[in-house]
């Protein structure tokens, strides 16, 4: 299988379902209710008609109506930061309707936040996830370009919107990809933290920042998951954040190595929180789905599939989360996780005793 | 014991060598004639008259002609002992020293390459007149030691014990190899038979390869030996190592320097064709590249007919050496300074070099030759868009159309109308991704056709520089500034061309050629594509 790391993940770790005996069985997964592979959706997830609207409108170029769907900026920072982060993508390929939003409604701070995140987008789009060495030099001028006007668009949102946290999540991202130093960066920490201190999305955004592929280094990387982590009350769901660390960072290796680490006490336990997290959070936090995907791709990977069943029918049909969009074919990775996931879960059941 | 039997086995070579040349021409006048008498002239018997001919051809050329240097080929100046005493001092010295006969004429030649060479008859029996040539740009690149280091290596050929099968090696090596090259690679045609005569020289020549190479190898080391023991250990080792450098930077500036106005019609001026190769080598950013390569030099490719081991290991066998005690030439002096009169004996040089090129060429000074280039690279960057300027207007390309064009909303279609990036063929972008690839080439075109247009009403010229090829362009600095702001803002991500408009009105005026722009074209009332002017 091969890696399609996005959004600057390089190297992420690849796996092919270890099964026993060689032989990948095919599971039926239909028959335990679930969606079939030729249905499953990388776009929106299924239950988000807000989205879909938003999509539509941005297709017929009514930027009033997507202006009106998307949340209000005093919406709980998560809620607003996920739903216009989502809308900026609609704007990478097409931004017709985005350009009328901003000459028509230019003291929205909506439109702003949707036009710094979209320029971040696209700069990556520009940049492609290849590995540094193999990103040609136009390609890099003009992800430097696109990049370097961001933060214009952040300060607008912010200067029109002063206590939302979105243009300063966004506002990360620049600082990653404009090597801004660690102190550049620490300031627009504490402004974060001051808007949003348990924000799911600014947090695995700033966890990017401190890799050591970026502007941070192993110890870095390392000291921001244990202070989020120590910081983060139950049910905030920031537990997500040692997963996505786990994944960028910690399962390196031969497929033997890594497989020896997912079944290792270091992912037992951050599984443990992540589970415990989801218990006591707020059935409507806007990144319940997203710590689910990642429960459901960990818990596969250590072996804990009844576990990962669960998880895997809590959000079923949608490939378009991480760690799946990583991936070269997110569809073909969700589905031969999820089939591991089924079969384990029966072998298990099957077994007397 | 050994000594005599390799003796045997290259004579025996040289033996056979002849032995298939005769053969050769013998066997196939024979064909012919036979040929002849049998079925008269037709096709086949002249053509094979045609082969003979060829085979006769190669052969003279590989048994007769093969060891000589004919003055004529070489593209330099002969320097007689009045001309240049020091040097030809010099070279008596060294001749002295490595125990041979000094060479009776010397050349300087525009090439990185120095040479001794004779011109035997009788198949190498009789010695004949020697001559020296030494490569001007390892003059002016070289320390003395450096050179002495070359110059005693290449007389080391001849004076050295060691190797006095050389010209028996050489002998046989250069007649196969000579009848070989005269078979083979014919630039306008393909002699008759050429197919043959390569199969059986290319054969023959493997085998003698084999059996000298060791020969030949070993007589490159002895030479080295002989370098080392007369400018010491240390100059020859850095001598060596100097030649890729020499021979690289040399390339390039010929290149990128010397001939860059070629097809405009333009040279520099003779004197200076190799003062203008010191100007470079003394560049602080050129000598940061050359120490680069220095540290890390190219591979070379291996040249299977090549007599000479690779630099590397020529490198290690002369460090392997005992210490002389001589120490590196750090005196900073360059080889160049043994020549007297330099600028008018290099300047002949460089005129008998561009020879064959300088007809009808005109020779200006380096400041002009960067102001016409400069501008042709300006005129070409800005092509491809005044090309779609004038597709999607189907009026003349001025700058003042484009302006229109940005005007009237239809930048997009422009972004969509260049040529494809190669970051977008790469990843198949489309829409607004694609369009961002293309505005990178799109600023680099409008920078191109903007210092193009001010060059022509004499508001920007370039000048030489030897640290960037290019050039420098020359304009006032608040010029290039707001050049640089209105193309920054055309190419944003919300690309606004009001500061393009007001640079474009403002400063182009005296052009003549701008028109109100009242006359803006909304998208479609494109003319028809036949009206595209050329």
């Amino acid at each position: 299988m091969s890696k399609r790391p996005a959004f600057g993940i390089v190297g992420a770790p690849v796996d092919s379902a270890p099964v026993p005996g060689g032989q990948r069985q095919a599971v039926d997964v239909a028959a335990h209710g679930f969606v079939p592979i030729g249905r499953l959706r990388a776009d929106r997830a299924a239950g988000e008609p807000a989205l879909d609207a938003c999509a539509e409108a941005a297709r017929r170029g009514e930027w009033r109506t997507v202006s009106a769907t998307v949340p209000p900026v005093d919406a709980e920072p998560d809620l607003h930061a996920r739903a216009l982060f989502a809308v900026a993508e609609l704007a990478v390929e097409d931004d017709a309707w985005l350009g009328a939003w901003l000459d028509g409604a230019p003291g929205d701070a909506n439109a702003w936040c949707v036009h710094a995140e979209a320029m971040v987008l696209l700069a990556w789009r520009l940049r492609t996830s290849n590995q540094a060495k193999d990103v040609l030099p136009e390609q890099w001028q003009a992800f430097h370009r696109v990049l370097a006007q961001a933060p214009a668009a952040c300060e607008r949102a912010t200067a029109l919107a002063p206590h939302l946290a979105t243009p300063w999540i966004t506002l990360m991202s620049c600082a990653q990809g404009l090597s801004w130093d660690n102190d550049r960066f620490r300031e627009i920490w504490a402004q974060i933290l001051a808007r949003a201190p348990y924000s799911v999305a600014a947090h695995m955004r700033a966890l990017n920042y401190w890799l050591p592929r970026w502007q941070g280094s192993p110890e870095l990387a390392a000291a921001f998951v244990n202070d989020t982590e120590s910081r983060a009350p139950l049910g905030r769901l920031l537990s997500g954040v040692r997963l996505e660390y786990i994944f960028l960072e910690r399962a390196r290796g031969t497929a033997a190595e890594r497989t020896a680490y997912y079944r290792g006490p270091e992912l037992s336990e951050a599984l443990d929180a992540a589970q415990a997290d989801l218990a006591s959070s707020p059935p409507d936090h806007p990144y319940r789905s997203n710590h689910r995907h990642w429960l459901a791709y960990f818990l596969t990977r250590a072996g804990r599939y009844g576990e990962a069943v669960e998880e895997f029918r809590a959000v079923d049909g949608f490939v378009g989360a991480w760690p799946w969009k990583v991936f070269d074919d997110a569809t073909a990775t969700f589905a031969n996780t999820r089939a591991e996931a089924i079969r384990g879960w029966q072998e298990a059941s099957s077994r007397p005793g | 014991m050994r000594r005599y039997a390799f003796v045997a086995q290259v004579l025996g070579l040289l033996a056979g060598f002849y032995l298939i040349c005769i053969a050769l021409v013998a066997g196939l006048t024979a064909l012919t004639v036979v040929g002849f008498a049998e079925a008269g002239v037709n096709r086949l018997t002249l053509f094979l008259s045609l082969v003979t001919l060829a085979a006769a051809f190669v052969v003279v050329r590989g048994v007769f002609v093969s060891t000589h240097l004919r003055v004529r080929d070489i593209a330099g100046v002969e320097v007689t002992a009045a001309d240049q005493p020091a040097l030809w001092h010099r070279v008596h010295q060294l001749a002295a020293q490595v125990g041979t006969r000094p060479p009776r004429r010397i050349f300087l030649v525009p090439e990185v390459n120095a040479a001794v060479w004779e011109n035997t008859r009788l198949l190498g029996l009789i010695p004949g007149k020697r001559q020296m040539m030494v490569g001007v740009p390892l003059l002016m690149a070289l320390t003395p030691a450096q050179l002495d280091a070359v110059l005693a290596h290449e007389l080391g050929h001849y004076g050295n014990r060691d190797t006095r099968l050389g010209g028996l090696v050489g002998r046989t090596r250069q007649g196969v190899l000579g009848a070989l090259r005269a078979a083979g690679s014919r630039r306008k045609f393909t002699l008759p038979g050429a197919a043959l005569f390569v199969i059986v020289f290319r054969w023959y020549a493997q085998i003698v390869l084999r059996v000298t190479q060791e020969a030949s190898r070993a007589q490159e080391y002895a030479a080295d030996r002989v370098a080392a023991a007369i400018s010491g250990k240390v100059n020859a080792i850095a001598a060596l190592g100097e030649l890729q450098v020499v021979d690289t930077a040399f390339g390039f500036y010929l290149d990128r320097y010397v001939i860059r106005g070629l097809d405009i019609g333009l040279l520099p001026p003779p004197p200076e064709v190799f003062g203008g190769f010191i100007g470079l080598l003394a560049e602080p950013s050129r000598q940061t590249e050359l120490d680069e390569l220095r540290r890390e030099p190219r591979e070379e490719k291996a040249d299977p007919f090549d007599s000479h081991p690779p630099t590397p290991e020529r490198i290690a066998a002369l460090r392997s050496l005992p210490d002389d005690g001589i120490p590196l030439d750090q005196s900073g002096l360059k080889a160049v300074a043994i020549l007297a009169n330099p600028q008018d004996t290099l300047a002949k040089v460089a005129t008998r070099a561009l020879r064959n090129l300088s007809t009808g060429k005109e020779a200006v000074s380096w400041d002009a030759l960067a102001d016409a280039t400069g501008r042709r690279r300006a005129d070409e960057r800005a092509r491809p868009l005044q090309d779609v300027v004038a597709r999607l207007t189907g009026q003349p390309a001025h700058m003042t159309t484009f302006v229109k064009l940005v005007e009237a909303g239809r930048l997009k279609e422009v972004l969509d109308s260049l040529p494809h990036t190669v970051a977008a063929q790469k990843t198949n972008a489309t829409g607004r991704v694609a369009r961002e690839y293309a505005k990178t080439e799109l600023g680099a075109m409008l920078g191109g056709w903007i210092s193009g247009d001010f060059a022509r009403v004499g508001r920007a010229r370039w000048t030489h520089s030897w640290a960037d090829i290019d050039g420098e362009l020359q304009m006032a600095a608040e010029v290039k500034a707001s050049i640089e702001e209105a193309v920054d803002a055309l190419i944003a991500v919300r690309p606004d061309g009001s500061r393009l408009r007001a640079l474009v009105l403002g400063t182009v005026q005296p052009l003549g050629t701008v028109q109100p722009l009242g006359t803006v074209q909304p998208r479609g009332t494109v003319q028809p594509l036949g009206t595209v002017q050329p």
